[in-house]
């Protein structure tokens, strides 16, 4: 604890104390004056009693009013002042008395009245007697009353100073023996303090002695944490530094020695240096030579480096660019990609490509991405344009350049002017179509001689782009008219097979011959057969091969029709894949079909009853594709072999299946014919 | 029977058009024209007025099939039956906007004809 606050508690103590020992004063002298009042009271009340029984007795011996009147008085005095103190018990059995005395003393007076009396009116004597008697009585009484109360007042007054004088001794002991206990008690505190002080004070100075003979190693004591055991802190800190410092001086004075010996040492030293010096600075140019050879080398590798990180980066726009001409059909986002791709190692923010017209003398801009001008096309005239054209040669025209040439004539600026402008021709086949061109409108050190290679790299391929656009829209316009041409033959030889047909059927009407009729409606058939491939040839979409399924359901109906009333009652059922056939193998095909299903309307239901036709077309793993036709007519009659014994139509058609198809045909005759044929349709290759 | 129903054929392939005539002949209807050209068979059907046209839609006139029918609808409303050579879809729309009975893809037989002209005459 500080010193501070020790020296706070004690005078909080101290002043505790004082006001201890000044509220026990005060409590026993309120004490002590009540006391005394009380002695004086009594001591006051027991006087006029007596001055009050005095004066009874004058009044008792004289009879006179004004002894009655003084009793009166002092009565009345004394009982005002008994009055004021009634609260007390004592006064009240005092109290009660006087009454009693006074009542007493005024029967008293009566009585006296009233025996003058009697004795005026010669009242007979007995009576006087009797109240004579009576007077004494209440004088005997009066007078013991008042004694009574002088006594118990005389009585009252003397404890009551008996206890003054008591309480007197115990607050004259009290007060003694606080005022000793308050002594005590602060020379105990001031002891405290003082040696608190004193002791830390004498260590240090008895610290302070032993530094100042010169032991820098002691060290004061601390004993508490106060001012002073700062201060010995402190102190301590100082006799460190002091130590430190010491030491250090000493280590000083060491080192001055020994350097000055040094000293002496190095310039000995030195000197044989400067001599060693001489011939390692030889040494040293030389190697510096090296060094400088060194670093010449490492700046020339590290430009290498970087001129070969562009070309690489180079190297790859135009590999982006050589694949986007392989992969973009239109050459609006091939020139797109052209200048995203060129982005990354030329500024393109003002990038177009001209064509030149030789006809009209126009240059027209299939691609023109520009801050300024928007042309679409422009008269040749006198442009750069046109000038890198007719050079045919790459130009890197800076703006005074430009200037130049229009002040030669060469040149007239149209549009706006460019600080730098390069223009790389673009060639098809040693001819100059057309020009790429970049510019800049704000920087003119925004390109280098050197973007002319890259551009000139674009402009190839941009040639071949077009070149090859070219070539691919006159292929698509060949196609087209091909498509055309192709459609019209089959157009036309439908229509003159139907020509063919209707001439066929209007000679056959001529004749009435039922042969020759029917011979006619074969052959017309036959045509019908192989005109109906020519239309739906027509109709498809490749031109080169129909769909099986519908020739087969067309086909079959149309012969249907054509024998009219001979087929009215012969149903007609179908089982048929979607098969593609070459148009090479559907005639030949067709012809046989229509050869079997015309023999069975002709010669399956002689007695025209009831039939069924039913056609299987099948395609099966192998490629194969697999036609049946069924009847269940009346079959071929008995050891009938149709390759000999049929009509020439009949034999015809194992000459077709077998040899021009190379297929296989099979018959089976049993409830009906089941004809099976087999062919495969990869004799031809696909023409269109 | 009731008096033959007349048809006209109007078809650039002579040939066609004779076996046609025939076959429908054959049938019991008469064939009161036979032209080659959209602008001929205008002509006659302001005098004649035929009960069925049977129109071809390639021609060898400057009008097509369609167009002569457009011309024809304006003044009578005389029934048409196109035949083309061609199943193109916008040749079938533009024919469609004419209002024709039906559009026959040749060849044409008369067993195509037949159910049409039941139709159109009962």
């Amino acid at each position: 604890m500080k010193i501070k606050n020790k020296l706070y508690l004690s005078i909080c103590i101290i002043i505790g104390l004082v006001l201890i020992i000044f509220f026990t004063e005060l409590i026993l002298s309120n004490k002590l004056a009540k006391v005394n009042r009380t002695h004086e009271l009594m001591h006051h009340i027991h006087k006029d009693i007596s001055e009050l029984d005095i004066v009874a007795y004058e009044y008792l011996v004289y009879h006179e009013k004004r002894m009655k009147l003084q009793w009166d008085l002092k009565y009345n005095s004394l009982k005002d002042l008994i009055g004021a103190e009634i609260s007390e018990e004592e006064m009240k059995s005092i109290h009660s008395d006087l009454e009693i005395l006074a009542s007493l003393f005024s029967e008293l007076v009566v009585n006296y009245d009233k025996i003058q009396q009697l004795i005026q009116n010669n009242a007979p004597q007995k009576r006087i007697d009797l109240n004579k008697m009576l007077d004494e009585r209440l004088i005997s009484e009066l007078l013991i009353k008042s004694h009574s109360i002088i006594n118990t007042t005389s009585l009252k007054s003397e404890k009551a100073h008996l206890e003054a004088m008591k309480l007197q001794r115990i607050f004259s002991n009290t007060t003694f023996l606080l005022i000793t206990f308050l002594a005590i008690i602060t020379s105990i505190l001031m002891v405290i303090i003082i040696r608190s002080i004193t002791k830390p004070l004498k260590e240090l100075t008895k610290g302070a002695e032993i530094i100042g003979s010169g032991n820098l190693e002691h060290k004061v004591k601390v004993y508490n944490k106060d001012e002073l055991g700062s201060l010995a802190t402190a102190f301590n800190k100082m006799t460190t530094y002091l130590k430190e410092i010491t030491a250090s001086r000493d280590d000083l004075n060491n080192e001055i020695t020994q350097r000055k010996v040094a000293e002496k040492e190095i310039n000995k030293k030195s000197i044989e240096l400067k001599k060693q010096f001489e011939k390692s600075e030889e040494q040293r140019i030389a190697t510096l030579t090296v060094l400088s050879d060194l670093n010449e080398t490492t700046r020339n590798l590290k430009i290498e480096i970087s001129e070969r990180e562009l070309a690489e980066k180079i190297q790859k726009v135009l590999f982006n660019i050589s694949n986007a001409l392989n992969t973009t059909d239109k050459m609006q986002d091939f020139y797109n990609k052209i200048r995203e791709f060129l982005g990354n190692v030329i500024d393109t923010t003002n990038f177009y490509v001209a064509l030149y017209d030789e006809k009209t003398d126009m240059i027209s801009l299939p691609f023109n991405i520009d801050e300024k001008d928007t042309f679409a096309s422009f008269p040749a005239g006198k442009t750069l344009t046109k000038y890198v054209i007719q050079s045919g040669k790459s130009l890197f025209a800076p703006k005074q350049l430009q200037v130049e040439l229009s002040k030669q004539g060469k040149i007239d600026i149209i549009g706006t002017h460019s600080e730098i402008w390069i223009g790389v021709p673009l060639k098809k086949e040693n001819k100059v179509i057309g020009v790429i061109v970049v510019q800049s409108y704000d920087d003119p050190n925004l390109y280098s001689e050197k973007d002319i290679e890259i551009l000139s790299f674009v402009s190839e391929e941009i040639a071949l782009a077009i070149k090859h656009k070219q070539a691919e829209n006159q292929i698509k316009q060949d196609l087209k008219i091909q498509t055309a041409l192709i459609q019209e033959i089959y157009h036309r030889t439908k229509n003159n097979m139907a020509v063919i047909s209707a001439m066929l059927s209007m000679q056959s009407r001529r004749s009435e011959n039922e042969y020759v009729k029917s011979t006619f409606r074969e052959i017309r058939n036959k045509i019908q057969a192989m005109s109906l491939v020519q239309q739906k040839l027509y109709k498809a979409k490749d031109l080169s091969n129909i769909n099986l399924k519908d020739y087969i359901e067309d086909l079959a109906n149309l012969i249907m029709q054509s024998y009219g009333k001979l087929a009215k009652k012969i149903k007609m059922k179908f089982d048929l894949q979607d098969v593609r056939i070459l148009i090479d193998s559907a005639v030949p095909l067709g012809l046989i079909i229509n050869e079997l299903v015309s023999n069975i309307f002709k010669h399956a239901f002689p007695n025209r009853q009831e039939g069924e036709i039913f056609i299987r077309l099948i395609k099966e793993k192998d490629e194969t594709i697999s036609l049946e036709l069924m009847d269940n007519g009346i079959g071929f009659p008995q050891n009938f072999d149709p390759r000999k014994d049929g009509s020439m139509g009949l034999a015809s058609i194992f000459s077709i299946a077998e040899d021009q198809l190379k297929g296989e045909i099979s018959v089976k005759s049993k409830n009906g014919l089941k004809w099976h044929i087999k062919i495969k349709d990869n004799l031809h290759k696909e023409r269109v | 029977m009731n008096e033959k129903k007349k048809i006209l054929i109007v078809e650039d392939e002579v040939m066609l058009s004779a076996w046609l005539k025939m076959q429908l002949e054959d049938e019991g209807y008469f064939v009161c024209g036979s032209f080659t050209t959209g602008e001929k068979a205008i002509e006659f059907v302001q005098n004649t007025k035929p009960d069925l046209i049977l129109m071809d839609i390639n021609l060898v006139g400057e009008i097509d099939g369609i167009e002569a029918a457009e011309v024809i609808n304006i003044k009578s409303k005389i029934p048409i039956i196109f035949m083309t050579g061609y199943a193109d879809p916008e040749i079938y729309e533009r024919a469609q906007k004419t209002k024709p009975v039906a559009y026959l893809i040749k060849p044409i037989e008369i067993w195509d004809l037949k159910p049409i002209f039941e139709s159109i005459f009962n």
